[in-house]
Formats: structure tokens, C-alpha cells, sequence
């Protein structure tokens, strides 16, 4: 009898801290949708506490869709450096982590080590951006895919996934005539689908949220990536400076500066996060793929 | 696989769609001129039906490109240490980048050289900023006169009435409408709910008490005083003075009891809500709170400026204003390129304070059909447009800041949006910032000190946690706070700023 109401203490403990946990968690996106939602004068009533809101406006997601044309290709743009950057990153990675896994390569010590560094250290902001300029990148959208086509870390996975593909298959395929480009394209690349697609993601995922390069390398309106616009809305937005001292348009007042940048905070985390459940189990694949030895 | 692949060929194709490569300098047609600035709104502008760059390439023969950089100090370095500058920097208020970037030589080394071919700018650039931005003879950049000085003591009119009560000109009378304020119902709702103070120290400090109260007592950083020493409110007893005064409302409950953790944002909520009578605030407040409050009109009488009351000799006074505004820059590449710098002349000499292009350029007016301007009186300007939906800005807000480029506050223009007639709302803002500009001010010397950001940071530190440690009754050794901010940077920018000042001629 004892033992059993240690367990229930225990187990309602155990709840008790798991949903405190999970409100502390939740908390601070409820209160950004909910900011979202808030209309100036329900702002003013609660004096800037929110915890539900009475009366919603969809006004601060007007705000940000508004200029529906830059969002739109800002969107366009995202959405073309997230498949191509990935895509791209893929091919250079498994080429670079078949090729390391190759044990009679002349020079593979020389070329992990060359991996490995990359992994530390990098070359800086202004070499960076010295070698973007002089390979004529600058302002073109190839300036946000090039320099991350090589993703160091994925490729020591696929050369640790490559290296423990059994003997046996390799040695049967090339009996049979196979070269090592057919060995890489027809064994290794099929079997390695869960890794690439671990790797795939943990690449789109960079790109997705990526704005700092695309702010360094671009200035043309055309090119901006979605995260850059959305953070510029959210950083700049000083429209009150802009407009100048007064402004009568009620429709310009109706939400806060706060509500208008929780909305931007709402829509630049809505893709990323539809997607996420579906592939959340490639992520945890991703942490211990290459870990295990044998 | 097959079909990813070819999925992933189209993609990328059309990606080629998007790329476009540098291109090599032209020689004939418009000069192609590239114009930084840290933006207001920062989203961006359409390059084709962009009414304000085709005016700008109509006017100025210029083929103008805008970047806006939120990362504006580090953009700006890559920019340069890359050799690959913008032509026109807009600094705005960073002077200490300015000297930095002169320095290492990367700027138009003098603009005295240019000083014949740019009367109209050079005579709106006041002395004393001319004189800042002078270095071994050679000025460094080109700035505006500094912005009007519109924040003061804004009071509530309304209740001073409903109480018979007259403005506070001393700290006593002040302390007296206070607790009238907080505790007399001075807006007749029956309910104990009323503040007299207010602020916004966001958990880090006192917020902007300082400028409601302290210049009671003397100017609130580095000052020559009349024997032409230099001096600080720590060492000088006024700042101890104003901490005692703000010791006596907040132990007497005169002030919001969130006024040192909430935002900017949270305490003009409660502004707008009719609980505060005294704040720190433009004449924009004015139409702020009527826009907050649903435009009823009911709030437009609720405000008066109030100048500082005076608590000692010296004191009694508002905060100075700065020396300057707006500060560009232009790269030595530019200005090594003579076409490039006819055009840059053009522009900067074409869109002075007033000119037609300013007027086009920062409200639209002229650049398209719509928006207006008229005269309120001899100094203020009211800017309406008849249509949102026609108004190139409202529907391309990163529009606002081809004007950032220009803009001066002190254009004295009130936007009015969609109503075109001069509203109530806009009158009292002038009558608000009018009043305003009437109040006396401390010296803008000080303004010319640039000094060391470390001893900055660390003497401020030490400032912050022992104001709000003294206010609360924690600590009253005020002499040990002294020692110690002296020996964690105060000491030294007591050195520094009397080097500075020596070396402009402010003291001997």
C-alpha cells in the first residue's frame, strides 16, 4: 500500500514538473501569437499585459502582407536558395565524404585534417567576403550558395556512414566490372537515403534561417531572402520616424510596434515549423548516424 | 531519383533566372551611385515604378541604389575593408565611425576643397559642427544643424484645473502637485488610480527620470561651470539632490510602481490611459494619445509644455540640444572619381533643407501625384495625401527611406496621412512644440565630447546599480558610490573631457 502511494507522489510529482515545464516553455509563443492578435486599444486597456486577447485583429498580419509582392518574392527567393543550396550542399558533401572514405586515396589524412580545420576555424568576414567579390558573386543569388556548398560536418558523417558499408558489396560490384564513380552513384549513394536525408535537412534547415550572408553579399531588392525582409521588418520598423511626427491614418495606428513585430516573429517561424514534425525524426537520426562504429 | 534529378535540373535553371553578375563601369548616361544608410523601415523597393528613383535619375542624372543595412557599422567596415565602399554614407548621429573611417583614410579626405560648389549646404552646416568634424584642418564630412528641440516636461492641464492648481515652477511646488496628482482624484473617477510620475527603466536603470528631474538642479553630464572648471553632477551635489528628491516619490507612492521595470512601450500605455500626470514626451503626444484613444478629440486639451522647474542657482533649465544632425560621409573612392563627384554634388547641393527635390524625395511631394504640402505658420508645414492606396510610400514603406537620405526634423513638417485639412490635433502639436522651443537650455558644449566608450560603459554601470540601490533605501553612502566611480572610469573621463574641452577653446 505504501510502496503504491509513493508511486502516485511520485508520478504526480513527475506531471506536476513536466507541465510546469511545458508552460514555461509554451508561454512566450503563446504571448507572441497573442501579442500578434492585440489591437492598440486592448494594448492600452491591459497596459501592455496579454495574457488572452478579448477582441483579435488580423491587422498586424495585414501589415506584414501588405507589400504582399516583397514578401511574395522574398518567399520565392527562400524557398530557390533552400532546394538549390541544399541540393547543391548534398552533391559536394557526399562526394567529399565518399572520397574520405576511401582508405587508398593518396592524401586523405591531409584532406580530413583540411575538413576537420574547417570545422574550427574559418577564414573570417572580410576574406570571406574579399573572395565572394573577386569570384564576381557579389549581388547574385550564387553569392548565398557557393560558400556553403562544402558543409564540413556532414561530410565526416557520409564518410563514416561510406566506410562502413561492407567489404563484400564493393568488392562483388566491382568483380562485376563496377567503377568508383558506379560505386558511389549505385551502392553507396542508395543506401545511404536515411543519412542524406539527415544531412538534407540539417542543410535546409541552415538556409532557411539563414540572413546574415544574404545582408553581407546582396543589396539588390530582387535577391532578398524571406528571413532577411522578415528581420528587417522586425529590427528597422520605425515607421513612426519615418512618417514623421503625426500621422491621422487610424488604419496605421490600430496595432502596436510590438504587435507588428510579434506578427513578423509568427510568420517567419510558421514554414519551418509545419515542417518540422514530419521530419523530426531525421533530425534525431542525424545525432548519432556515424557515431557508431562496426 | 531519375525524377529528383530533373526536378532539381529545372530548379535550378530557374534559379540562373535570378542571378546577375557585376557589371563594368559606364562611362555615358546616368552615373550609377550607390547610397548607404541604416534604415528607418528597411523593406524593400521595387527598382522598376519607383517614382522617387526615376525622380532622383530625372533631377540629379543619378541611377540611384539604395542599401539599407540593419547591421550598418559592420556592413559598412566589411564594405570598406573590402574595397568595395558605398559612394554616400549616411551616418546619422555615429561620429566616432566617421573619425574612425578618416583615420584609416578610406573618406573624402576634405570637403573644404568643395566648399564653393556647395554654398547652400555648407551655409545650413552650423559652426560648431563644422568645428567638430575638423580634423588637422581638413573637414571629414558634411552635417545638418541639430534637430529642434522638441522633448520637455509635458503636464496635464486637465488636472491642474480640476484641482485649481497652478504649474509648478520650484521642486517644492512640484513635490506639491504631485501628491495632488496622486492622490486628489484629479480626474474625478472616484478610484485611487492616478500617478503623478512615471518612467521607463526597463529593469536596467532609472529611464528617462533623469531628464524629468534632475536638470532641476544643473545639467545631468560633464558641464563647465562659472569658474570655467569642469564639472559632473556627481561631484558637484546635484545628482545626490535628485536622488533624494526621487527617494521622497517613490517611498510617498507618487510615481507608477512599475516605472523602473517596464518598456517604452508598456509605460506609454499607461500614458495613454489617463493615469500619469507629468511626462517626458514630444508635442507629438498630442496626436498620439488621440490616435490611441480612438480619435475622439476628448484628449487634445489634456497636455501643456511645462518648462523645468528650477531647484538651484544654475538649475531650472532643459537638457542641451545637440550640435548636429545627420552626418554624411563620402568614400575617397568617390571622390577620386570626377564624375562621380559632380554627380554627388549635384545631389547633395540639389536636396538641401527646404529645396523642391527634399520636399520630393522625403515626402513625395512633386515625385508623384498625391501628396501636398502647406504652411501652418512661418515655421511648420503640414504634408497630407488625399489616397493611401495612390500613396507610393504607404504601399512601399521601405519607400521612407530614399528620404532618410536628407531628412532634417528640422523641416518642421507634421504628416498629416489622409486628412488634408490642418487638423486640431496638428495645431496643438505646434502649439506643444512651439512652447517647447521657447524653454531655456543648458550649453551644447558637451555635446562635442567623445569620450572613452569603456569608461563609459563601466562608470554608467557602477551609476546604474547604485541609483536605484539609494532610491530603495539599500545604501546611503553616497561618498563610497563617489570613490568608486571615480576609480571605475569617472576619473579618467573627467581627464579626457577636460582635454577635449581645452582643445576647442572652451576652457583654458
Amino acid at each position: 500500500m505504501k510502496k503504491l502511494n509513493n508511486e502516485k507522489v511520485y508520478q504526480i510529482l513527475v506531471t506536476f514538473i513536466i507541465i510546469t515545464i511545458s508552460i514555461v516553455c509554451l508561454f512566450p509563443l503563446v504571448y507572441v501569437f497573442m501579442l500578434s492578435l492585440t489591437s492598440k486599444s486592448e494594448w492600452i486597456d491591459k497596459e501592455g499585459v496579454i495574457f488572452w486577447v478579448n477582441n483579435p485583429t488580423l491587422f498586424a498580419y495585414k501589415g506584414v502582407f501588405k507589400f504582399g509582392g516583397t514578401i511574395g518574392k522574398a518567399f520565392v527567393i527562400s524557398i530557390l536558395r533552400t532546394t538549390v543550396g541544399t541540393f547543391l550542399t548534398l552533391i559536394i558533401t557526399i562526394i567529399s565524404g565518399y572520397t574520405m572514405s576511401r582508405k587508398n586515396l593518396p592524401g586523405r589524412k591531409i584532406m580530413i585534417i583540411m575538413i576537420m580545420t574547417i570545422l574550427i576555424f574559418n577564414g573570417g568576414l572580410i576574406p570571406t567576403y574579399l573572395v565572394v567579390k573577386e569570384t564576381n558573386l557579389l549581388n547574385t543569388f550564387w553569392a548565398m550558395i557557393v560558400p556553403m556548398m562544402m558543409y564540413g560536418w556532414g561530410a565526416l558523417i557520409f564518410k563514416q556512414f561510406f566506410e562502413n558499408i561492407p567489404a563484400e558489396i564493393e568488392e562483388s560490384a566491382q568483380m562485376d566490372g563496377a567503377s568508383e564513380i558506379n560505386l558511389m552513384m549505385n551502392i553507396a549513394v542508395p543506401i545511404s537515403a536515411p543519412v542524406i536525408a539527415a544531412i538534407g535537412l540539417f542543410s535546409a534547415v541552415i538556409h532557411w534561417n539563414s540572413w546574415f550572408d544574404a545582408m553581407i553579399y546582396i543589396t539588390d531588392p530582387r535577391l532578398k531572402p524571406l528571413q532577411l525582409v522578415l528581420r528587417n521588418m522586425f529590427v528597422d520598423n520605425n515607421l513612426s520616424w519615418a512618417t514623421g511626427t503625426m500621422n491621422h491614418d487610424p488604419s496605421m495606428l490600430s496595432v502596436t510596434d510590438e504587435s507588428q513585430k510579434m506578427a513578423v516573429a509568427i510568420v517567419g517561424t510558421i514554414p519551418i515549423l509545419m515542417v518540422y514534425p514530419f521530419l523530426q525524426k531525421h533530425f534525431v537520426k542525424g545525432v548519432y548516424t556515424g557515431s557508431v562504429k562496426g | 531519383m531519375k525524377k529528383c534529378l530533373l526536378v532539381m535540373v529545372l530548379i535550378l535553371s530557374i534559379s540562373f533566372v535570378f542571378a546577375s553578375g557585376e557589371t563594368e563601369e559606364v562611362l555615358t548616361g546616368p552615373v550609377e551611385l550607390e547610397f548607404m544608410v541604416s534604415p528607418w523601415v528597411g523593406q524593400p523597393v521595387p527598382n522598376v515604378d519607383n517614382p522617387i528613383k526615376d525622380y532622383i535619375l530625372d533631377k540629379f542624372d543619378i541611377d540611384i541604389k539604395l542599401t539599407n543595412s540593419s547591421e550598418f557599422d559592420q556592413q559598412l567596415l566589411v564594405r570598406f575593408a573590402s574595397d568595395n565602399p558605398p559612394n554616400y554614407i549616411h551616418l546619422g548621429n555615429k561620429s566616432s565611425l566617421a573619425f574612425q573611417l578618416y583615420d584609416e583614410g578610406v573618406l573624402l579626405e576634405d570637403w573644404n576643397e568643395y566648399k564653393d560648389r556647395l554654398p547652400k549646404t555648407m551655409e545650413m552646416m552650423p559652426d560648431i559642427a563644422e568645428k567638430y568634424f575638423t580634423v588637422d584642418g581638413k573637414l571629414i564630412g558634411l552635417a545638418l544643424p541639430p534637430p529642434p528641440a522638441n522633448w520637455s516636461l509635458k503636464i496635464k492641464k486637465t488636472w491642474l484645473d480640476s484641482l485649481g492648481m497652478e504649474m509648478p515652477t520650484t521642486a517644492e511646488e512640484l513635490l506639491e502637485v504631485a501628491r495632488a496628482f496622486t492622490f486628489n482624484d484629479p480626474d474625478g473617477n472616484g478610484k485611487d488610480d492616478t500617478y503623478a510620475f512615471t518612467s521607463a527603466g526597463g529593469g536596467k536603470n532609472i529611464g528617462d527620470l533623469i531628464f524629468q528631474l534632475q536638470h532641476m538642479w544643473g545639467p545631468s553630464g560633464f558641464y563647465i561651470d562659472d569658474s570655467q572648471n569642469i564639472q559632473h553632477p556627481i561631484l558637484d551635489g546635484n545628482h545626490k539632490q535628485f536622488l533624494d528628491f526621487v527617494k521622497t516619490i517613490v517611498s510617498e507612492g507618487l510615481i507608477d510602481p512599475d516605472w523602473y521595470t517596464q518598456s517604452w512601450e508598456q509605460h506609454k500605455a499607461r500614458i495613454f490611459n489617463d493615469k500619469i500626470g507629468l511626462v517626458w514626451y514630444p508635442g507629438v503626444i498630442a496626436s498620439e494619445t488621440e490616435n490611441a484613444t480612438g480619435l475622439t478629440g476628448d484628449t487634445i486639451d489634456w497636455y501643456e509644455s511645462m518648462p523645468m522647474p528650477k531647484a538651484s542657482e544654475n538649475g531650472g533649465k532643459d537638457l542641451h540640444i545637440g550640435i548636429y544632425d545627420r552626418l554624411i560621409v563620402v568614400s575617397k573612392k568617390t571622390s577620386e572619381n570626377e564624375r562621380e563627384m559632380d554627380a554627388m554634388i549635384r545631389f547633395l547641393e540639389g536636396t538641401t533643407l527646404g529645396s523642391e527635390a527634399y520636399n520630393a524625395i522625403r515626402w513625395g511631394v512633386g515625385a508623384f501625384e498625391g501628396p501636398t504640402m502647406v504652411d501652418i505658420n512661418d515655421v511648420y508645414k503640414y504634408s497630407s495625401y488625399p489616397s493611401k492606396d495612390t500613396h507610393f510610400f504607404q504601399n512601399f514603406k521601405g519607400a521612407f527611406d530614399y528620404g532618410k537620405l536628407i531628412s532634417s526634423r528640422g523641416d518642421h513638417v507634421i504628416q498629416g496621412g489622409t486628412q488634408t485639412e490642418i487638423s486640431e490635433i496638428a495645431l496643438k502639436q505646434v502649439e506643444l512644440d512651439s512652447t517647447t522651443l521657447s524653454f531655456k537650455r543648458y550649453s551644447n558644449e558637451p555635446a562635442m565630447l567623445s569620450l572613452d566608450p569603456n569608461n563609459t560603459s563601466n562608470a554608467k554601470d557602477v551609476l546604474d546599480q547604485f541609483e536605484i540601490k539609494y532610491i530603495l533605501g539599500e545604501t546611503m553612502d553616497y561618498e563610497a558610490f563617489t570613490n568608486e566611480w571615480l576609480a571605475s572610469g569617472g576619473q579618467a573621463l573627467l581627464e579626457e573631457a577636460e582635454a577635449q574641452f581645452k582643445k576647442y577653446g572652451f576652457i583654458k
